[in-house]
């Protein structure tokens, strides 16, 4: 159960870096940043809804305005090295995520940022005699409804279609007439949005803070090395798997609480090196 | 004759010397008493008697150099050069307390400076990282010049700091940086370092005490703690002292999860399986937040008791929703001693909250207080150095001074210790109670424990002297 929410808030991290990954070919450093922010604009958006009715709107609206982020920066910077080698993107892509966590503390400011009312006001239910916080509940039942939505949309859509095909063959759906470069973008906003309502769905049961951003971006890598680069179901797998192996590494071997997940990516590489679900890596 | 002349002048001023600080001596028996008033059930007569006592020796000891007064005060402004801490996590704590020493640096230069000479800022950011702030260190004495130097420090930026410091000769005052080696192992005889903040083995050791007061009958203690050195440390000290005061005290369950985690569902779910009658969340900031929100959801505050080494200032953060009765400990409470009582704490917080009602909660926290000590504490100390040497001291002059320099801060008295350079000041426990009036649980009813109860002596381990209880 305890491992249930933390996959979960990890599944929707690491299915954007993924989708990035699988259909624009970037490994986007920046992920983590992107969710800081989102945690970031969450907690701004929910303190002055706080009390109305409309609170709930803040995080899909929080998810909105660091999707549109995440296109501007594809559009502004991004775009110009896809045929680059992939030491650009990771230079480029780590530049960029220390610029946006510093645009978040000049912005936001140092102190981590509080909201109040959400988490406790969900309240708790009785799970086998001890009680749950119901707001883990509706976030667990959320990032299932995303999930479904993201198979949904890649597997029985035109545009999930599309978005596939790019990720399968750039120069083929280029042949075909796809605009590749405005599939990328939605791929960016898509996987940007992701990582932004995942930090949104953090902040009432946590804080946004200064320094989240390393912790999301590490876990969700290890993620998506066990299920797969670029495999939507490995990032689901993936997430339960390190979600639950960490809280019963808690539970029993709380020394190696840390270590437990790159253990678990190495045994990954070692039996099955491109991950899980992954396929194998063609040739650039 | 002349030289009679001068040993008349010396004499007076040693006359004088000795009635400031025999005023302030004065002061301390009558706010020795009005502690008295305020400090309850912790045996306040105990600590008026050390204070006192403290204070006299002060005294003899501050005018027995004789210095031969000479030349006048330099014309141009004192340039303090400040090291502290603006970027990464450690600047939610850093920040604040630099605007309190701005505030405390603007009100004494309004007033005139120190000895009529204005104090000037060079301020540098270390963003916390050791190097850094060593090499800022180096760059303000050899390219800077400044006179003084204060650093808002991180426990690994005080240690690296430290022998870098006693080689160049620039007094350097450390706010918190409060890893208990640093004048146990790093730096066993300082001469130019000055630390102000109560370190973590004293946090430690009084929160200890405070949670035996609390509950004398808990005996099974659980832990979630910051996985790095300063959350074991202080658990193995807690620990420890637990150990005496409850000889059959028992360790039921420890969960250590990493700085900034955002989900503490497994590690909460872990302890209350264990059944433990007091559980220490050894976390800061952010963290402390988190856990104390989601342990909300999981029932922990109904199903034990909880304590937190460092909560006093960070369960604001939690708001309203914050439970009672969590028993808090603290360098410096900005309740404490109450504001009708203490006037420095009074108009400290009321103009940090008319300045900055968003930072920080509005109200200082203990890196604030230890700033205005910084500040307040050098003047003080130049201005007693100049009674003996009528004109401006020499850095060793006013380090004579500060070495039993007692000085009335925002949280209370605090006195340098001769030996190792270390000030010490009360902690403060309390109960968390949610409060309407200022929008956040404040420490009610909150006590103080006073130095002389938590402090080993100077020159001993606190481990040694823990174990010889």
């Amino acid at each position: 159960m305890d491992g249930l929410f933390y996959g979960s808030i990890l599944y929707l991290v690491a299915s954007g870096l993924t989708l990035i990954f699988g259909v624009a070919n970037i490994l986007n450093l920046a992920h983590g940043a992107f969710y800081m922010l989102g945690a970031y604009v969450a907690a701004i958006l929910i303190k002055l809804m706080i009390g109305t009715p409309y609170t709930v709107i803040a995080f899909p609206l929080a998810a909105v305005i660091v999707g549109l982020t995440g296109i501007a920066i594809e559009r502004g910077f991004i775009k110009w090295i896809y045929e680059k080698d992939y030491t650009y993107q990771l230079l480029l892509t780590f530049g960029l995520s220390l610029v946006l966590s510093d645009a978040v503390r000049i912005t936001f400011g140092t102190e981590p940022m509080y909201v109040t009312k959400l988490y406790a006001h969900a309240g708790a239910i009785d799970v086998l005699g001890n009680p749950y916080p119901v707001y883990n509940l509706i976030v667990i039942g959320l990032a299932f409804l995303i999930g479904c939505l993201l198979w949904l949309m890649m597997s029985k859509t035109r545009v999930g279609k599309v978005i596939r095909a790019c990720a399968l063959d750039r120069e083929m759906s280029e042949g075909i007439g796809i605009n590749t470069s405005r599939v990328f973008a939605l791929a960016f906003f898509i996987g940007t949005a992701l990582a932004g309502i995942s930090g949104a769905l953090v902040v009432p049961q946590s804080a946004a803070m200064l320094g989240i951003d390393a912790d999301a971006l590490i876990q969700s890598f290890i993620v998506i090395v066990i299920g797969g680069v670029g495999s939507m179901k490995g990032a689901l797998i993936g997430s339960l798997i390190i979600g639950l192996i960490r809280a019963f590494g808690i539970a029993l071997f709380p020394e190696i609480e840390l270590a437990i997940a790159y253990l678990v990516m190495a045994i990954v590489l070692l039996v099955r090196p491109q991950g899980l679900f992954g396929r194998e890596y063609r040739a650039a | 004759m002349r030289v009679m002349s001068e040993e008349a002048k010396i004499s007076r001023r040693k006359f004088i010397a000795g009635t400031v600080a025999a005023t302030i001596a004065g002061i301390v028996v009558g706010a020795g008493g009005t502690y008295a008033a305020f400090a309850g059930a912790r045996a306040p007569e105990k600590t008026v008697t050390t204070t006192v006592t403290k204070t006299v020796t002060t005294t003899v000891t501050a005018a027995s150099p004789t210095i031969t007064p000479t030349g006048a005060i330099p014309s141009g402004p004192i340039k303090l050069g400040v090291i502290t801490i603006f970027t990464g996590p450690g600047a939610m704590l850093f920040d604040p307390g630099f605007k309190a020493l701005e505030i405390e640096v603007e009100k004494i230069n309004a007033q005139g400076g120190i000895l009529g000479r204005k104090i000037e800022l060079v301020v540098k950011d270390s963003g916390g990282k050791p190097d850094v702030c060593v090499d800022h260190f180096k760059r303000l004495v050899t390219e800077e010049k400044v006179d003084y130097i204060t650093v808002g420090a991180t426990s690994a930026e005080a240690c690296a700091i430290a022998p870098v410091v006693e080689e160049s000769n620039v007094l350097t005052i450390i706010q918190e940086g409060t890893a208990t080696k640093l004048f146990e192992e790093v730096d066993t005889s300082p001469k130019y370092v000055f630390r102000i903040a109560n370190y973590d083995a004293l946090d430690a050791i009084s929160h200890a005490i405070a949670i035996h007061q609390a509950w004398p009958d808990a005996k099974k203690f659980a832990v979630i703690g910051a996985d790095y050195v300063w959350g074991h440390d202080e658990w193995n000290i807690i620990t420890t002292v637990l150990k005496k005061l409850v000889p059959d005290m028992e360790i039921v369950a420890e969960a250590w999860p990493p700085l900034f985690s955002t989900d503490y569902s497994a590690h909460i779910s872990k302890v209350l399986a264990a059944k433990p009658d007091v559980v220490e969340l050894c976390l800061w900031g952010g963290d402390l937040v988190t856990c104390i929100k989601q342990g909300t959801g999981y029932g922990l505050f109904k199903q034990c008791r909880v304590s937190s080494v460092t909560g006093g200032e960070y369960v604001w953060g939690v708001g309203m929703e914050c439970p009672d009765g969590i028993l808090c400990s603290t360098r410096y409470y900005f309740l404490y001693p109450p504001w009708d009582r203490w006037h420095i704490n009074k108009e400290f917080n009321e103009e940090f909250h008319r300045r900055y009602p968003d930072v920080h909660g509005g109200y200082p926290g203990f890196n604030c207080n230890s700033a205005y000590t910084v500040i307040h504490a050098l003047k003080l100390a130049i201005e007693k150095a100049y009674t003996m040497t009528g004109r401006w001291p020499e850095t060793e002059e006013i380090i004579a001074t500060m070495e039993n320099l007692m000085i009335p801060t925002p949280g209370g008295y605090r006195y340098f210790r001769k030996e190792d350079h270390q000030m010490l000041g009360y902690a403060i426990s309390g109960f968390t109670k949610v409060s309407a009036e200022y929008g956040f649980a404040i420490l009610d009813p909150v006590w103080a424990v006073p130095p002389e109860e938590m402090a080993p002596p100077p020159g001993k381990k606190w481990k040694e002297w823990v174990e010889s209880w």
